[in-house]
């Protein structure tokens, strides 16, 4: 166990310091247990899935429901379908905001022309706008070009949530860049976009790592834009079919459905994870 | 134990003595000495320098005697006060550390009168303000606020809020690193003329040699957290104690090459190559093979005959003085640097032959580095 | 023919100037050394130079063909910077090699590549370090691996950005001799910016002295140590920096220090009574008085106030009349703080200026005897036969 450096003066096991321990370990379990209580849930029978005990008989027959079976009696959704379709949306939606963030970052970063500033602000209040102000809008224009329920329209609407991410976060790592690199390779003979891509772009792979993988949780979390423009072509969506209606409430497969549904995410970002150098910084913080 | 040093002493100069100090960090199973076992005897009054390399141990022995680092053994006195366990408000230091925090909303006037009152009636704070301002060179800097100076400026006033409340005992990190060379020296002749007429005892540390050599009354050169010598700059040039001193101070740096030792009679003369050179050392042994140091500065050509012969491969004209680089056939892996007069102009090719005054030639043992005498 | 003609260059960053109107003439092999201060807008002239900045005004003719408008992948130009900017993917080798595989200028195959890099490499002292990258590399190595990437092609112009302002003392005047052994063997003209003196001296068959985006000076190193044009140029030369004394003329005679300094004023230049003058005196040509000289000298009285060892010199910091007076001296003689002691000044070495404001960088008018240029310390030296 590492010991903490005591400055001269300071003492060890004073009241204060074990009570504001005790204090952070108690929020720790409280902020931990919503997940361990899901990951309870998810293994409970449908007969103990309102028991609060810790002990229970657990079962895997409800990943199984989940997976293969179309939905309960009462709701029909295939869970299957929806992963697929959340993970086509939301991993296209990143790849266009690459494709077209990383340029737009990065003359963003470095040519600071007349209302360049006004023009990111602007970019960033598509986060702060609430959906629900312009989903209805949204459904009746996609609807009228035919593109509810389309993997295209999807992944046009989630722009909204991935390209500002991407953007924002880029800029910061294309700002940060020192100019002489590539000047350098200016010098020693390269055009512009040979230089861009040979040295300012290796650069940015944190950026890029991090910016991709922020934007995809938050692609995937999406609930509004999937439920009014498609037909549970989403996760979170699908989740929300399971609980059922009419007295009758599936926590157990809900649970289960939100264990699956989070992995992705989850399985994204372990494998990013070794790109991921500096951290996430939200680009905002510079160092 | 929480005695503070001023009150015991009054406010005068005090005496600071380093005990057998050591410092370890600790990082998962692994310690790191950082300072192995320092001992410095420090008159009141005195200023003096810790000087050496980066991670030789002397931020780390001043951070001790600050009280921003816990002392893993050993002791600290500030006057007659064990100041271990006392933490940094209580030990009365003045510290300038380069990354000493000037309070942002504040202008510098301000920030200098903060660190003159915190917690105590004084009597006319402008008016000692603009003193200090203008001994350091500073009076229009006093209404800017920190983020419009440059770093340069940021050191001279962080400086200043050391000085400011004249405190028995003053620590300085590197005060004079980020200065330019024309404000680095006025603002060293100050420092020098501020402490004498002051008299706070005072640590520098850094790693500029002419910095320690112009400030100090006496200097600890440092390194691997082991003191290599303490003494005044004088001995620290003229005597060097081993390879590691006498190389680290002098620029142009001093030159090292092998030699073996001939004694002739009373005499006690070296072998390079072809050539011999009286030294003025009387315990080397006859055939020893051992490290000569001659420093550029105490080469002369005029009127030599008998001293070391090469040819010039690079000659700089300095105006004041050249500097040549000499091949020698006996030091073939590298040249040897001579401070030419100015009047000696030389160029490439030709052939120069120079001595040193055998007092000025030291003799080094091969294996430790220790001085021979 | 790698001349190069620069006129009129200007830029500016916003409302600030960075250079302003720069002309220089750099002749074909020529070791061109720009020193100023940090903030004088040498790295902006450099740059500029390369194409790598936008000019506003102005033209750059490299080997005779005008490059204003042309694009720096183009210029033929190489540069080390002063981050050294090296390709931090890149092993030493990838990194020479880059500007060799750019087929920009000429086309080189495999083995003529390697050929290059191993000679580079080898004069460098870095051909045992070709596959680090360069983190792993310390700050004395890096900057030969980007002195290499210059020196690994030919051409036209070499543009160095204070390449040994990052490293220490030692190796910093390891490296400058290293430098101007490299520099005599290959025969490409060079620009070189640098704030140290001593780099410049050492160097530069001519040196132009940038102020805030001026050139305030531009001359052999002798003739800016003799003849510096102002206060400026005066003080960017020679450490401790050269003695500057606020005096007057008063009945033919110059007076400072509150009359501790005095003199005749030279008839040749004409001063009016009355009229305020900057004497100049460098403290290595300040000598202590050990023996006499013959006329033509002046004596000054003082009091030593601090005495502060420079190796084996010392510098003495001397109480004269109102003012003081900053003077070098051999450390082995003695020096009390308190003692009197008596300068000597050859009067050539005296340098008048005209008088100003304190900040002010006034011009220079002449010297104590006249309106020549002082003698240089070796024609000094050998005067007094020392």
């Amino acid at each position: 166990m590492a010991r903490k450096e005591m400055m001269p003066g300071q003492k060890r096991f004073t009241a204060p310091a074990i009570l504001g321990d005790v204090a952070i370990l108690a929020w720790f379990v409280f902020s931990l247990f919503p997940i361990v209580w899901m990951v309870m849930l998810a293994l409970k029978t449908p007969a103990e899935q309102t028991t609060t005990y810790f002990r229970f008989s657990p079962t895997l027959e409800n990943f199984v429901t989940v997976l293969t079976a179309r939905g309960t009696a009462l709701t029909s959704v295939d869970f299957k379908a929806a992963l697929v379709s959340s993970t086509i949306n939301c991993l296209g939606a990143v790849v266009v905001s690459l494709v077209v963030g990383i340029p737009a970052a990065y003359a963003a970063g470095r040519w600071k022309f007349r209302g360049s500033d006004s023009l990111m602000f602007n970019l960033l209040s598509f986060r702060f706008a609430p959906e629900l102000m312009v989903i209805v809008p949204l459904f009746v224009i996609y609807n009228g070009l035919g593109l509810f329920d389309t993997t295209f329209g999807m992944i046009w609407v989630l722009q909204l949530v991935t390209m500002p991410l991407v953007v924002w976060i880029l800029r910061s790592y294309f700002e940060d860049l020192p100019e002489d690199l590539e000047q350098a390779a200016l010098l020693d003979g390269y055009s512009r976009k040979r230089a861009f891509t040979m040295v300012a772009l290796p650069l940015v792979r944190p950026g890029i790592a991090a910016s991709a993988l922020l934007a995809f949780i938050f692609a995937w979390n999406n609930y509004m834009f999937p439920l009014i423009l498609t037909n549970s072509g989403s996760v979170t969506v699908a989740i929300t079919k399971f609980l059922g209606g009419g007295g009758q409430a599936y926590y157990n497969l809900t649970a289960a459905a939100g264990v699956v549904g989070a992995l992705p995410p989850l399985i994204l970002a372990l494998t990013i994870q070794r790109y991921l150098v500096q951290g996430l910084s939200f680009g905002a913080v510079k160092g | 134990m929480s005695t503070k040093v001023e009150e015991l002493h009054g406010g005068g100069a005090l005496p600071l003595r380093i005990r057998n100090v050591r410092k370890v960090y600790r990082t998962g199973k692994k310690g790191v000495e950082a300072v192995k076992s320092m001992n410095l005897d420090i008159e009141p009054g005195e200023l003096i320098t810790l000087l050496g390399p980066s991670g030789c141990g002397k931020t780390t022995t001043l951070r001790m005697v600050a009280g921003l680092e816990t002392i893993t053994a050993g002791d600290v006195f500030i006057g007659d006060t064990r100041v271990n366990d006392l933490p940094p408000s209580k030990r009365n230091v003045g510290v300038g550390f380069e990354s000493y925090a000037l309070y942002p909303p504040l202008n510098v006037r301000e920030n200098l009168s903060y660190g003159l009152k915190a917690g105590r009636r004084v009597a006319d704070p402008d008016k000692i303000v603009d003193e200090l301002a203008d001994r350091l060179e500073m009076r229009d800097l006093l209404s800017l606020r920190p983020a419009s100076l440059s770093s340069g400026q940021k050191q001279r006033v962080a400086l200043a809020r050391a000085l400011i409340r004249k405190p028995p005992v003053l620590l300085l990190d590197e005060p004079l690193g980020h200065l330019d060379a024309a404000a680095r020296q006025h603002v060293r002749r100050e420092l020098k003329l501020l402490q004498r007429q002051f008299g706070y005892t005072t640590i520098v540390v850094t790693h500029d040699q002419l910095e320690a050599m112009t400030l100090s009354d006496r200097m600890a050169v440092m390194n691997g957290g082991i003191i290599q010598q303490y003494g005044t700059p004088d001995e620290i040039f003229d005597d060097p104690a081993n390879i590691f001193v006498a190389d680290f101070v002098g620029e142009p740096s001093i030159n090292l090459f092998p030699a073996t030792v001939v004694r002739d009679g009373g005499r006690t003369l070296v072998r390079v190559g072809a050539d011999v050179l009286e030294v003025a050392a009387r315990t080397a042994t006859d055939g020893a093979e051992v490290m000569v140091g001659l420093r550029p500065q105490d080469c002369h050509g005029k009127g030599v005959t008998k001293g070391l012969t090469g040819t010039v491969f690079v000659y700089e004209d300095l105006l004041e003085h050249g500097i040549a680089r000499v091949n020698h056939p006996g030091v073939p892996d590298k040249p040897l640097v001579i401070q030419t007069p100015a009047e000696l102009q030389l160029s490439p090719g030709a052939s120069v032959t120079f001595s040193a005054p055998p007092n000025r030639i030291y003799l080094f043992d091969k294996d430790s580095g220790v001085r021979i005498r | 023919m790698g001349t190069l003609k620069v006129r009129d260059l200007t830029k500016t960053y916003g409302s600030t100037t960075a250079i302003d109107h720069l002309a220089i003439d750099v002749r074909d092999g020529e070791f061109f050394v720009i020193l100023g201060p940090s903030g004088a807008g040498k790295t902006t002239t450099l740059k500029a130079i390369a194409g790598l900045v936008e000019i506003d005004e102005g033209s750059v003719e490299i080997a005779g063909v005008d490059m204003t408008q042309v694009e720096p992948y183009y210029r033929n130009v190489a540069m080390a910077f002063e981050s050294y900017a090296l390709y931090p993917q890149k092993t030493v080798k990838d990194n020479l090699a880059s500007p060799l595989k750019s087929g920009r200028h000429h086309h080189y195959d495999e083995a003529e590549r390697t050929r290059r890099i191993a000679d580079v490499t080898k004069t460098l002292g870095i051909d045992h370090l070709l596959d680090r990258l360069p983190k792993e590399l310390s700050n004395g190595q890096r900057q030969r691996t980007a002195l290499g990437r210059v020196l690994v092609r030919p051409a036209d112009i070499y543009l160095l950005d204070e390449p040994l302002s990052h490293l220490d003392a030692k190796l910093r005047a390891s490296m400058r001799a290293e430098l101007k052994s490299i520099a005599s063997r290959s025969n490409t003209t060079t620009l070189y910016v640098t704030h140290d003196y001593q780099e410049a001296l050492a160097l530069a068959d001519r040196i132009a002295v940038l102020r805030q985006g001026e050139f305030v000076q531009i001359g052999t190193p002798a003739e800016i140590w003799r003849s510096p044009v102002d206060t400026f140029v005066a003080r960017a030369v020679g450490q401790p920096e050269i003695n500057l004394v606020d005096g007057v003329v008063r009945g033919g005679k110059v007076r400072a220090l509150g009359g501790a300094l005095e003199f005749p004023a030279p008839a040749a230049l004409e001063l009016p009574e009355g009229k305020e003058i900057r004497v100049g005196m460098r403290p290595s040509e300040l000598v202590v008085h050990r023996e006499v000289h013959d006329g033509g000298w002046l004596r000054v009285t003082g009091r030593i106030r601090l005495a502060q060892r420079l190796g084996r010199d010392v510098e003495l910091d001397i109480e004269v009349g109102d003012g003081h007076l900053i003077v070098i001296d051999r450390a082995d003689a003695s020096h009390e703080e308190g003692q009197q002691i008596e300068l000597d000044i050859h009067l050539p070495n005296v340098h008048l200026f005209d008088g100003g404001a304190p900040d002010e960088h006034t011009a220079r008018l002449g010297s104590a005897v006249g309106r020549g240029a002082a003698p240089l310390p070796e024609e000094l030296e050998e005067e007094l036969g020392e």
